[in-house]
């Protein structure tokens, strides 16, 4: 009983938190020397030279600060241009174009289609938002007839660029 | 009922005259070492109101709280015990080293933004038992080892002789209670013992208010202690040449030596706490404070006994089952009392002088909880210990200056603890002189070396009360080397 109650109080000092000292939390960055308040040091300069850092400075003073990249929803430059890159792909001018003759009522043809492949949707989504997404990513027919083969009309679609995934 | 009074009465009394817990043993875990840590030692262990690095957790665990930067450090040490015993006026010289890891600590200061909250793990070596005696005299008395061992016999039991150690040696009659030897032999004997007390000690500290520091250590203790003892008397004059030790026994006619052994063999084990504060006065000075609550130790013990006896060439030894028999297993506990010290450390312009002093009253020390041993002897030995020890304030004394061009600082001390026992004069006391000198480089690795030479005076008993007693004059020199790493 009396090594319980000297353990108690063992823990309890080792987890108090005295009304003076205020302990670093992970949230902020580390102390520095500009927004701590110091205790007065022993061993003071020029009486102990190297001996005045070796007992005084805090190791977190030293440590580099913590930085943390916002995260951006917005669609940046960078991002823009790499999409309409050199390399195949959506953006890329030099694609292959497929075209195929659809069938008509009178039996003769009619303008040629481009067919382009559904959009990748990379992100879940669910209800009526899938619902949405999905009329948007097959045009209707009227459209590509007319103006499927215009580049800016697709890469300025603002809510197909959304489920791209950013990196 | 009978039966069982007299076997317990049998173990209280071969105890006495085999090996039987005694004071020593309880001052043996009760009186301070040389602690840890060899800027503390090269001041002379005046360290309490300083304590700003591993060793606090030793020292006074509140210093940790001023410690800002974490550290790695680690010691040696090696002691060099010196003893110049004197039995019936003869000198004789011994010693005994031994090398030990002093220290390996571990600091981690929390960040705070504001005061200071800091951890520390330790395992410190607070104490060597390392020891030597060697003694050589002619005792021209009428009494001797032999005799004393017949005497200390059971007189309530009239089979006892069965287990007397002069009688199965062939050095008494067939009772086993008259010896015709009556002293006047060479007495000589060799003593070394080796050991220590460690502790795995669990620290934190932190600033309470401003530049007010309050500590705690948690110490889970453990240790060995092994002492063999080997006790000689001979006829060295040829007194007993012509006579029968053991009437009716010719081949005991030419008596040459008894001999016998005794082993003590410790482990240790216990747990103790200790509180410390620290107020540091601007950068001019710092007081300190540390309550050492009683440290209970648990003694596994393990006693072997052996003896003979030689006559010419022939040797006569003990029976196996009466060696069995003397030697024993027992286990028990012996309580430390409070210890608690007041210490000063001023700081002028690079140069520190500290102080302490410390209050220990060795009355209060006890053996409790005894497994094999008869508790009415415990009692009477905590009797015995609080009418003949007492309280004592041991003093240390330390000094400091830094070479700041250099970094280089040098150190001195001094260390005084009287003896624990009442009415012992002051050269009974342990002194200690101390001296050493810390480096440091590139701002982060210090070492620091520390020598100590101590002194004191002690006597001890072969038999009886000042039958057969050796004069001590005991030396202890340490040298204690420290790494510390600041990150």
């Amino acid at each position: 009983m009396k090594a319980i109650k000297l353990l108690a109080f063992v823990f309890l000092l080792f987890g108090l938190q005295g009304c003076y000292t205020v302990i670093w939390t992970p949230d902020i960055d580390f102390p520095t020397k500009e927004n701590s308040d110091d205790s007065e040091s022993y061993y003071e300069e020029p009486y102990y030279g190297d001996y005045t850092p070796y007992y005084g400075l805090p190791w977190w003073y030293t440590v580099p600060p913590t930085t943390f990249t916002p995260l951006v929803k917005e669609r940046s430059k960078e991002v823009t241009k790499l999409r309409n890159g050199s390399e195949p792909g959506r953006g890329n001018p030099d694609r292959p174009i497929i075209i195929e003759r659809m069938p008509h009522d009178g039996g003769s043809t009619t303008s040629p289609v481009i067919d382009t492949p559904p959009p990748t949707v990379s992100q879940p989504v669910t209800g009526e938002d899938a619902a949405s997404k999905k009329t948007e990513s097959t045009p209707p027919q009227r459209d590509r007839t007319n103006s499927s083969n215009s580049r800016d009309t697709r890469n300025n679609d603002g809510s197909r660029s959304s489920d791209t995934p950013r990196r | 009922m009978k039966i069982l009074k007299v076997l317990v009465l049998m173990i209280v009394m071969l105890s006495t005259f085999g090996k039987a817990q005694n004071i020593t043993d309880a001052l043996r875990v009760s009186e301070s070492g040389l602690g840890v840590g060899a800027r503390a030692l090269g001041m002379g262990n005046a360290y309490n109101a300083i304590s700003d690095d591993g060793s606090a957790m030793y020292f006074n665990p509140a210093g940790l709280g001023m410690m800002k930067r974490l550290e790695v450090s680690g010691g040696l040490d090696y002691l060099n015990f010196t003893n110049d015993a004197t039995l019936f006026n003869n000198k004789t010289n011994y010693s005994s080293s031994a090398t030990n890891f002093n220290q390996i600590s571990f600091v981690f200061p929390f960040p705070t933004l504001r005061g200071s909250l800091v951890f520390g793990m330790a395992y410190n070596k607070n104490k060597d038992l390392t020891s030597a005696l060697k003694f050589d005299g002619f005792n021209i008395g009428s009494h001797s080892m032999v005799q004393y061992l017949e005497d200390a016999k059971s007189p309530l039991d009239d089979q006892s002789y069965k287990n007397s150690i002069p009688y199965n040696l062939y050095l008494s009659d067939d009772t086993g209670k008259v010896s015709v030897i009556n002293g006047k032999l060479n007495q000589s004997g060799i003593t070394l013992q080796e050991g220590g007390l460690e502790s795995w000690t669990f620290s934190s500290s932190m600033e309470v208010s401003k530049n007010m520091y309050v500590g705690a250590s948690l110490n889970v203790n453990s240790g060995t202690f092994k002492s063999n003892r080997e006790y000689f008397e001979d006829d060295t004059k040829g007194i007993y040449a012509n006579v029968e030790t053991a009437p009716g026994n010719a081949f005991t006619k030419n008596f040459t030596t008894f001999y016998r052994n005794d082993v003590l063999d410790w482990e240790i084990s216990g747990w103790d706490l200790k509180v410390g504060t620290i107020y540091q006065l601007s950068k001019i000075a710092r007081f300190g404070a540390t309550v050492q609550f009683p440290k209970t130790f648990t003694i596994k013990e393990t006693y072997t006994f052996d003896a003979h006896s030689e006559f010419g060439g022939n040797i006569v030894d003990l029976p196996s089952d009466l060696k069995d028999y003397l030697s024993d297993k027992v286990e028990y506990d012996i309580t430390t009392p409070f210890v608690l010290t007041g210490a000063a450390s001023v700081n002028v312009k690079g140069l520190i002088l500290s102080a302490e002093a410390t209050l220990t009253d060795y009355s209060q020390t006890e053996f409790s909880n005894p497994k094999g041993i008869s508790t009415s002897y415990f009692a009477g030995l905590n009797k015995d210990m609080k009418e003949l020890l007492r309280a004592v304030a041991a003093l240390n004394i330390g000094v400091e200056y830094t070479i700041p061009e250099v970094g280089i600082r040098v150190r001195g001390g001094f260390i005084s603890q009287p003896s624990p026992y009442k009415g012992d004069p002051s050269d009974f006391g342990k002194k200690y002189l101390t001296g050493g000198v810390g480096f440091l480089a590139d701002e982060t690795f210090a070492i620091d070396i520390a020598y100590a030479h101590g002194w004191w005076k002690t006597y001890g008993d072969n038999y009886g009360t000042d039958l057969s007693r050796i004069y001590q004059d005991i030396s202890n020199d340490k040298m204690l080397v420290t790494f510390s790493y600041r990150f």
